[in-house]
């Protein structure tokens, strides 16, 4: 009995191991990872950066949960190929392991812009605990990030915090362009712009100046003097094993799976980052990317390789982050992805800020700023596709949004009228 | 009886499994336990500091308290990107390691009940912890509409009212 | 056509065989508490009531899940959880107002009858047939059919007396 491996050790793979173990204390697991440390979260990254969390504080395993679970991780160790005719994986060191069932949790690799300059000291990724440490103890006045996705948005704010001058480059014409719409993604940028980062849209990188270090960028608009850049312009499926192994890739350049997690090869499962799944919003294919996602199909994989049949229901886009002691979240279609058939509902009040895209009637997507007491209302009336009849009432008038959107209080009311 | 020292002592389910259940039937929006949590937990009576929170809408005349579930599979330790969030295996409750949390307010999303939210003062997150095992908010809800009960108990209680409330309809009846 | 349990309280006897079998058949051990159907008894009185979930129309679980897990079955139109959506908040058991949504202590999750995928095994084995599996469209048919009897006997009586007058 050769036993389950997992190549990955993200939390889709993480998941996936201890999932199946809780169910099965017999099966043999391991997991293989090229780098050195077990489990820990990358979303945290940006605040390890600014010494907000500690390296213990990011550990989300210790070596000794993997001996108590019986998993065995194999740290520092690359796997070049597999071939699942004779089940078997290659390491990059000669070495190999036989497997009866595999896991793909290859996640995902930081895009590679390619550009002049980029392989000068002082221009970063960040995907790594080692990556992050690298940024931490470079020493730099002046920054620029280029991209603003989440990771981009967190580094800025960690670097800021740092005592660090930072200049955001983004290509598209708003931050956070796959979370927030223009409105909202400008009023952001207005708050990063009050704390001292400049924020530049609708700008392209087009190289980057140095001779044996970073010291500034060159964009199609200025010249930016810097002495550190971070590239977060968008990352991309790992999806190499899986291709060369002939596992069918889907449209969206991710690993095409059913809905048990399970690759077009036999025995084989993917999860995390590196699949193609379907988004419960838009009802598309789409590369999930995201903590809550990758976790969730982990937790699914391990059921399967247990024997017990289970379901991924589908990917969600849920985007919450704090900047400067705002909250900041997204979730579901955004306007400017409706093809011009939604349309936008804003509500002010007080410190808190809410877009509400809409389609005919009903709620597809929020995206909130500040203290929004309701943003979890919104979301489960979005899943629950909503609608909100009084739609001229909400525009006209300065709505009271203590009063939740009406099919939430039917259904609520529904609930205490059953109760005996 | 000296045979019954060898009975082993009946097994209290004590603070192991058990839940707060509501009753938003007999909610009065009093707030009471709104009150009692926060001065239980901060030392302060402010209702927005409350971990349990009393929904109202005025006009159709509902009550409804809501508070972490407890959930089975939880959305929010799910959703968490930081493993702040877990269960606590031996009661079986949701809880936290605030030293862990970096605030991106994820959990706050993802709870359909609105149970986990920010403290507005300390700017952490908090969620109902059923007080180590006896919540305050229980002890003073006046009308019973939170009751704390193991899991299972629930559905016993409502068998046995909604059985008698059949037998009684039907002994009128006849 | 959809079939539900229709249960006869005055026929139960408690003697729970349908509790055991419903136990065996989910969760292969003959446990009561871990049934989906459960007999609530009043031992003095001789009062039996079988509890089962009524898959009702307009279900207030279904109404009341936050995650939509709970449908209906196509096949048997019973009322259906999707574990694969649960969260486990158990809002469905303080919903049902019958107490038919149980929960599982031991798997940590709601449970409800199933109608074992349409052959009810505590039907099977119900001797006194207070359990029967009938058809939505003819539930009442045995009291229709029963209270009709009972008419034409009265109104034969008043006939025959009507003609005895002249």
């Amino acid at each position: 009995m050769s036993g389950i491996l997992i190549i990955g050790n993200g939390i889709a793979g993480t998941t996936a191991a201890f999932t199946l173990r809780q169910l099965d204390s017999v099966k043999k697991i391991t997991i293989i990872t090229d780098e050195k440390y077990p489990l820990y979260t990358i979303c945290a990254l940006p605040h390890f950066i600014s010494d907000e969390v500690e390296k213990d504080g990011l550990m989300i395993k210790t070596p000794e949960d993997y001996e108590q679970s019986g998993i065995q991780l194999l740290t520092q160790k690359t796997v070049s190929a597999i071939d699942p005719k004779v089940r078997k994986a290659h390491f990059s060191n000669g070495d190999n392991l036989s497997y009866d069932s595999l896991v793909l949790a290859t996640g995902s690799y930081p895009l590679r812009l390619p550009l002049n300059g980029v392989e000068l000291p002082g221009v970063f990724f960040l995907k790594t605990l080692e990556d992050a440490k690298a940024i931490a103890s470079y020493p730099c006045k002046k920054a620029v990030v280029v991209g603003s996705g989440a990771v981009g948005i967190e580094t800025a704010l960690s670097l800021m915090k740092n005592g660090v001058e930072v200049t955001i480059v983004e290509l598209l014409d708003r931050i956070l362009p796959r979370a927030l719409d223009k409105k909202p993604a400008d009023f952001l940028s207005k708050i990063l712009g009050n704390a001292g980062i400049r924020v530049l849209t609708s700008e392209k990188l087009m190289t980057i100046k140095g001779d044996k270090r970073v010291t500034g960028v060159t964009t199609d608009k200025r010249e930016i003097p810097c002495d550190l850049v971070v590239l977060g312009a968008g990352m991309r499926p790992n999806v190499s094993l899986a291709k060369d192994m002939g596992c069918t890739i889907g449209e969206t350049g991710g690993i095409k799976v059913d809905e048990y997690m399970k690759t077009s090869i036999n025995d084989v499962y993917a999860c995390g980052d590196c699949v193609e799944t379907n988004d419960m919003f838009t009802n598309t294919k789409t590369l999930s990317m995201l903590w809550n996602n990758a976790k969730r199909q982990g937790n699914v994989v391990g059921y399967n390789l247990a024997g017990i049949a289970k379901k991924f229901p589908g990917s969600e886009n849920i985007t919450s982050l704090e900047c400067l002691g705002v909250h900041v979240s997204s979730f579901g279609i955004l306007e400017s992805g409706t093809n011009g058939k939604g349309n936008t509902v804003e509500i002010h009040r007080g410190s808190c800020h809410i877009w509400i895209t809409l389609i005919d009637d009903r709620i597809v997507g929020a995206q909130s700023i500040g203290e929004c007491p309701y943003a979890h209302a919104l979301l489960y009336a979005i899943k629950r596709k909503e609608s909100i009849p009084n739609l001229k009432t909400i525009i006209s008038n300065p709505p009271d949004i203590s009063l939740l959107p009406p099919g939430y209080i039917a259904s609520m009311k529904r609930l205490i009228e059953y109760l005996p | 009886m000296s045979c019954l020292k060898s009975v082993p002592p009946f097994q209290k389910w004590d603070k192991m499994n058990k839940v707060i259940v509501i009753d938003a039937s007999k909610c009065t929006g009093c707030r009471l336990c709104e009150l009692v949590c926060s001065v239980m937990h901060n030392g302060t009576s402010n209702p927005y500091r409350s971990r349990i929170k009393i929904k109202k809408f005025e006009k159709e005349g509902i009550f409804l308290p809501t508070v972490c579930q407890h959930c089975d599979s939880p959305p929010c330790i799910d959703a968490c990107p930081t493993g702040t969030r877990f269960k606590d295996a031996t009661t079986g409750r949701t809880l936290m390691d605030p030293d862990r949390c970096i605030v991106c307010q994820t959990c706050t999303v993802v709870c359909p009940f609105g149970g986990v939210t920010l403290d507005p003062v300390e700017k952490n997150i908090i969620s109902c912890d059923l007080c180590g095992g006896d919540p305050v908010c229980v002890k003073f809800c006046e009308t019973g509409a939170l009751k704390f009960m193991e899991k299972q108990k629930l559905p016993q209680d409502k068998r046995l009212a909604s059985a008698s409330l059949l037998v009684r309809k039907r002994n009128a009846g006849v | 056509m959809e079939k539900i349990l229709v249960i006869d309280h005055e026929k139960c006897t408690g003697c729970r065989l349908c509790e055991l079998v419903c136990s065996v058949k989910h969760e292969g051990v003959s446990n009561p508490y871990r049934a989906r159907i459960k007999i609530v008894k009043w031992e003095m009185e001789g009062k039996m009531v079988p509890v089962a979930c009524q898959q009702c129309e307009d279900a207030p679980c279904m109404a009341v899940c936050p995650v939509q897990a709970i449908s209906r079955d196509e096949e048997t139109g019973a009322v259906h959880i999707d574990y694969d959506f649960c969260i486990g908040c158990r809002m469905c058991m303080n919903a049902c107002p019958f107490g038919a949504m149980g929960y599982d202590w031991v798997n940590n999750h709601v449970i409800k009858c199933d109608l074992c995928g349409g052959d009810p095994q505590c039907v099977n084995f119900c001797e006194t047939g207070a359990i029967q599996y009938v058809e939505k469209s003819s539930l009442n048919a045995v009291k229709q059919r029963k209270s009709a009897a009972a008419i034409v006997d009265v109104m034969s009586k008043v006939s025959t007396a009507f003609s005895e007058m002249g």
